[in-house]
């Protein structure tokens, strides 16, 4: 199917499409709180996967390849478009947070990292969730390997005090 | 710093998260992907064209700068000097004279020359070059400058006779009998210096010329100084790097 589209046969393209989108209108919309501005980055994203589908050489998933290329479109975005200032803070703490169980619903999870200003947001959405590390990160956005570090322990220190303040919602104590 | 729990409870639920996007999301990647297939299909056609326009501006260019030169030959060879009638005393009777002279032989002249020539081209040639010699014939004072001008004359009518083929019809009075131009001559000997009047279509067709002639220089020149600047920047730099490594 992959080569169908690579030929550019349209229902070949189509079909990936249909398969896919989805999911990486998932991953666009934890970068863009907006879902409507999501689906537009989602279309330009899938616009460079079928037109650099040749590319492609097979040695990962494909839907590994195409999820990258959504997030570098995000970050893309938000970048151009938002200010964000990543603060040259070297410093931060080893902090667990396994004390805290809940059951939170996808909904609230993604209200969670809402709450996040964007650069945090940013660096917890590729650590926590795509898996990066944070020498890629650091790469990526062109900071400091120890800046990435510093930038997830304070998203993390947000994120606590927003599930506590929601657990706190849930058990009708707020 | 390793993923915590809270990482993986997010990641867990985010990952595989799905979100069905609009119908119209698929047809505007769909408007997209065909546009961009015709903008690759395209790019040779753009070569066509770019390759095109040097070419045309090549032969502009070409024909810009052969044609000036001819224009120069031309503005040299057509230049037509008339003489001013004199406007004091006697000297304007005399030439008023000399004109009711000359006058009804020319026209005689004429009037048989279009009876006897078939063809009407030619006679209108003959004509004006008659009406020619009227104009120089009476502010020449001495006989060898009026040579140039009758022998002029006498080649035209060669040539026309060689044309119509008809040598014993063309007859001018005027090369034909010499008594008359030195009458004429006669009649006008105490001419002074002449000021020379240029024919204005020769004047202007010279300005046109000189015109394209000065652009071309600016043009050339303008090349020369942008060279010349340039070359001095570059010794400079040069010699200050010399003194410099020194």
């Amino acid at each position: 199917m992959i080569q169908l589209a690579v030929d550019q046969n349209r229902q070949a393209q189509q079909m990936i499409y249909n398969k896919f989108a989805p999911k990486m209108l998932g991953v666009c919309r934890q970068y863009v709180k907006d879902l409507h501005q999501a689906e537009d980055l989602m279309i330009t994203a899938f616009m460079k996967v079928f037109t650099n589908l040749k590319n492609f050489e097979h040695k990962g998933s494909f839907e590994g390849w195409m999820r990258r290329i959504m997030v570098n479109e995000c970050i893309s975005y938000i970048r151009a478009n938002k200010k964000i200032s990543f603060l040259e803070d070297e410093k931060y703490q080893e902090e667990s947070f396994n004390n805290i169980e809940s059951n939170f619903t996808v909904d609230e999870i993604q209200f969670l990292i809402d709450t996040l200003p964007e650069g945090y947001k940013m660096i917890f959405n590729l650590y926590a969730i795509e898996g990066y590390k944070h020498q890629e990160i650091a790469s990526l956005l062109g900071i400091n390997e120890g800046t990435s570090k510093s930038q997830l322990s304070h998203a993390r220190k947000i994120l606590q005090h927003e599930i506590i303040k929601l657990k706190a919602y849930h058990n009708g104590t707020k | 710093m390793e993923p915590n729990k809270i990482d993986k409870k997010f990641r867990k639920s985010l990952q595989d998260r799905e979100i069905n996007p609009k119908p119209a999301a698929w047809d505007r990647l769909d408007a997209m992907l065909t546009v961009a297939e015709e903008k690759k299909a395209s790019p040779t056609y753009n070569w066509l064209y770019i390759a095109a326009t040097i070419i045309g501006f090549i032969a502009i260019a070409v024909v810009f700068f052969s044609k000036t030169q001819p224009l120069e030959d031309i503005r040299r060879n057509e230049i037509v000097y008339e003489n001013q009638t004199p406007m004091h005393g006697k000297d304007s009777i005399q030439d008023e004279k000399q004109k009711e002279i000359l006058a009804p032989e020319i026209n005689e002249t004429i009037a048989e020359s279009t009876q006897n020539k078939p063809t009407q081209p030619i006679n209108k040639n003959q004509t004006n070059l008659k009406n020619n010699t009227i104009e120089r014939k009476p502010n020449n004072q001495t006989q060898l400058d009026r040579q140039p001008s009758n022998e002029a004359i006498a080649n035209n009518q060669t040539i026309i006779n060689q044309k119509t083929e008809q040598p014993d019809q063309l007859s001018n009075p005027i090369t034909n009998n010499p008594s008359t131009t030195i009458a004429v001559i006669e009649v006008n000997p105490k001419l002074g210096k002449t000021p020379i009047k240029v024919n204005a279509s020769n004047l202007l067709s010279e300005v046109d010329g000189e015109l394209e002639l000065s652009f071309r220089e600016k043009v050339i020149n303008k090349i020369n100084k942008n060279y010349k600047t340039v070359k001095v920047a570059l010794d400079t730099r040069n010699q200050q790097n010399i003194i410099n490594q020194n």
